[in-house]
């Protein structure tokens, strides 16, 4: 999972007050000589200042609302499957995320909504989903994986002291006033503050097989 | 002056015409530098203060009825001091035309054509404009005519696609730059392009109904309004910040176009047909040029003064600046520098003429 930056949006990022620009991450693998992209570069000012993994450049871009298309694995709902570690793939379609600062008594919060549209495509393990409740677990396996991997992009932000889901910039577009007076602080310090994530899937297509395939002896 | 054979103008086209000057050479280059992404109110306030210049304009002509700009200056100054008067309006008309001429030929020099050298593309900005000149304003007029709704059409569509490169939340926080930067830059707008529209006083005697020129000024003028606005929010919404950053923001914008990785660098397609807005403004200023020097010397006709005036045109526009940058210093200067003809001399005849209480409706010829 890689980052699509173009010139124009890393200037505009470097050109904030408190936003930390992002270039895609390539790794040389000298043995076989290959290239891979592998995360994401995240500068300060204009000096790079840390390494994102492929997982937090993930939560990252869910963060951005970059995430447009894609396959989440998750693991099958049902504990009564006879493949403990079966896994069920939901593509995803389209996805939505919204970032909204807030103000409460005198401390910046966020709230990040994000509303995923995926689609039932691949099951690994031997059970059958089409009970309304697996669908509901699987939508709930799916959230908590996306709050993980956005909580591993805002652990690595704050150890890289760097600003990269631009949340200064979202303060500053809703509360300039409030940013006249703080900016200063954002500069030096990337402060800590609660981002309460609301993730509402969406899972409306699920294929044409009802149940999966197996001998029919009992 | 033989006034039948140059022909009329309606005051439809006089609309149209407004509207390519005004649209002209901003399109090319920022005249909202400064305001970074307040831009479009810094073109609001310009188009308020256009409009006071114009009244001030309106107020002079209605006193001198069919009477172009330099009648009228005869009419105040009496002969000679009005003529040497009229000759500081031709002289700023004459370096405005070099000035549109210059930033068109920069442009595509920049964009381009970075091997040819400047010269050749300076030279055929007045080559066009003096043929247009030379067959008279109903010509200029008529090809305005054909070339404007084409042009508005292309910028409205480079608008729509663009629509997937746009962030809207640029334009957010709406005023994040100290108030006397914007009004600094509203001021740039009135004088770059609104107040130059002075030069349409020169047109006055060959429009069909004169007294329509108000609404003519107004309508020109907001239609040139929000071409202006549609371009600001275009280029803010695609390039943010980094708007600023760029001599010809237009340009940078055009190029992001990416429509499904089809339909790509239209960029050249689009600026080659804003050439014809450049043509527009040069036109109109060139023939202002011609006919009121032919007035001042009292000529026969100015079609002698054309191709001297071209020559001298391509000259002063080769010599007065090195590199666009030279022209980016000379914005600000400018500012002051026309509002001396744009305010200060339509003023001061104004008071002059209502000090002299002369007779407006005889006036003198």
């Amino acid at each position: 999972m890689a980052i699509g930056i173009t010139l124009l949006n890393f200037s505009k990022r470097l050109m904030t007050e408190s936003t930390a620009p992002l270039a895609s991450y390539l790794e040389v693998n000298q043995a076989d000589k290959t290239v891979r992209l592998t995360g994401a570069a995240t500068f300060r000012k204009d000096a790079l200042s840390g390494i994102l993994n492929e997982e937090e450049t993930r939560g990252l871009l869910w963060i951005l609302d970059e995430i447009k298309a894609g396959i989440s694995v998750v693991s099958c709902p049902n504990p009564r499957c006879s493949k403990p570690d079966g896994k069920v793939s939901l593509e995803l379609v389209s996805s939505k995320s919204k970032l909204k600062p807030e103000i409460k008594d005198g401390k910046p919060q966020f709230q990040l909504g994000i509303r995923p549209h995926v689609h039932l495509s691949e099951q690994t393990c031997p059970c059958d989903l089409s009970p309304s409740d697996m669908v509901e677990s699987l939508k709930k396996l799916l959230s908590q994986e996306i709050t993980q991997k956005i909580n591993l992009a805002l652990k690595k932000a704050q150890e890289h002291n760097c600003d990269i889901m631009g949340f200064g910039e979202k303060i500053n577009q809703k509360y300039p006033l409030y940013w006249r007076e703080n900016a200063q602080e954002w500069g030096e310090d990337f402060p800590q503050f609660p981002v309460n994530i609301e993730i509402d899937v969406l899972l409306d297509v699920t294929g044409m097989n009802v149940k999966p395939l197996r001998s029919l002896q009992k | 002056m033989n006034l039948a054979k140059e022909g009329k103008i309606s005051s439809r086209q006089l609309i149209i015409l407004l509207v390519g000057f005004l649209a002209g050479s901003t399109i090319v280059s920022s005249s909202s530098l400064g305001a970074g992404h307040a831009a479009w109110i810094a073109i609001i306030i310009g188009y308020a203060l256009g409009l006071l210049l114009v009244l001030l304009f309106l107020i002079l002509a209605a006193r001198y009825p069919g009477q172009s700009l330099f009648e009228i200056n005869t009419a105040v100054f009496g002969t000679w001091l009005g003529k040497v008067i009229s000759l500081c309006y031709i002289g700023y008309f004459f370096h405005l035309t070099t000035l549109v001429i210059r930033n068109f030929a920069d442009f595509f020099n920049s964009v381009a054509y970075p091997e040819t050298p400047l010269l050749v593309l300076i030279v055929f900005g007045p080559l066009m404009a003096a043929y247009a000149v030379k067959h008279g304003l109903e010509v200029i007029a008529h090809s305005a005519t054909l070339l404007l709704p084409f042009v508005y059409l292309i910028i409205v569509m480079t608008f729509f696609l663009l629509i997937p490169e746009m962030d809207f939340s640029s334009f957010l926080p709406v005023i994040d730059k100290p108030l006397r930067d914007i009004l600094l830059a509203g001021l740039n707008n009135a004088t770059f392009p609104f107040g130059e529209s002075l030069v349409f006083l020169v047109l006055i005697p060959y429009l069909n109904k004169p007294q329509q020129i108000k609404s003519s000024y107004f309508f020109g003028f907001t239609f040139a309004l929000f071409l202006l606005l549609l371009i600001a929010i275009r280029n803010i919404a695609v390039l943010g910040a980094t708007v600023e950053l760029f001599l010809y923001p237009s340009y940078e914008a055009v190029r992001m176009i990416n429509i499904a990785k089809i339909l790509t660098r239209v960029e050249v397609l689009v600026f080659g047909s804003l050439y014809f807005l450049g043509f527009i403004k040069t036109a109109v200023l060139y023939y202002a040029t011609a006919t009121g020097l032919g007035k001042v010397f009292n000529l026969q006709s100015y079609q002698t003064l054309i191709i001297p005036l071209g020559a001298l045109l391509i000259l002063v526009c080769k010599l007065q600046f090195e590199n666009p940058l030279e022209t980016l210093d000379f914005l600000p200067i400018y500012t002051f520098f026309s509002l001396f003809f744009q305010l200060f001399l339509p003023l001061l005849t104004l008071v002059v003429s209502l000090v002299r209480r002369n007779n407006p409706v005889k006036g003198v010829r």
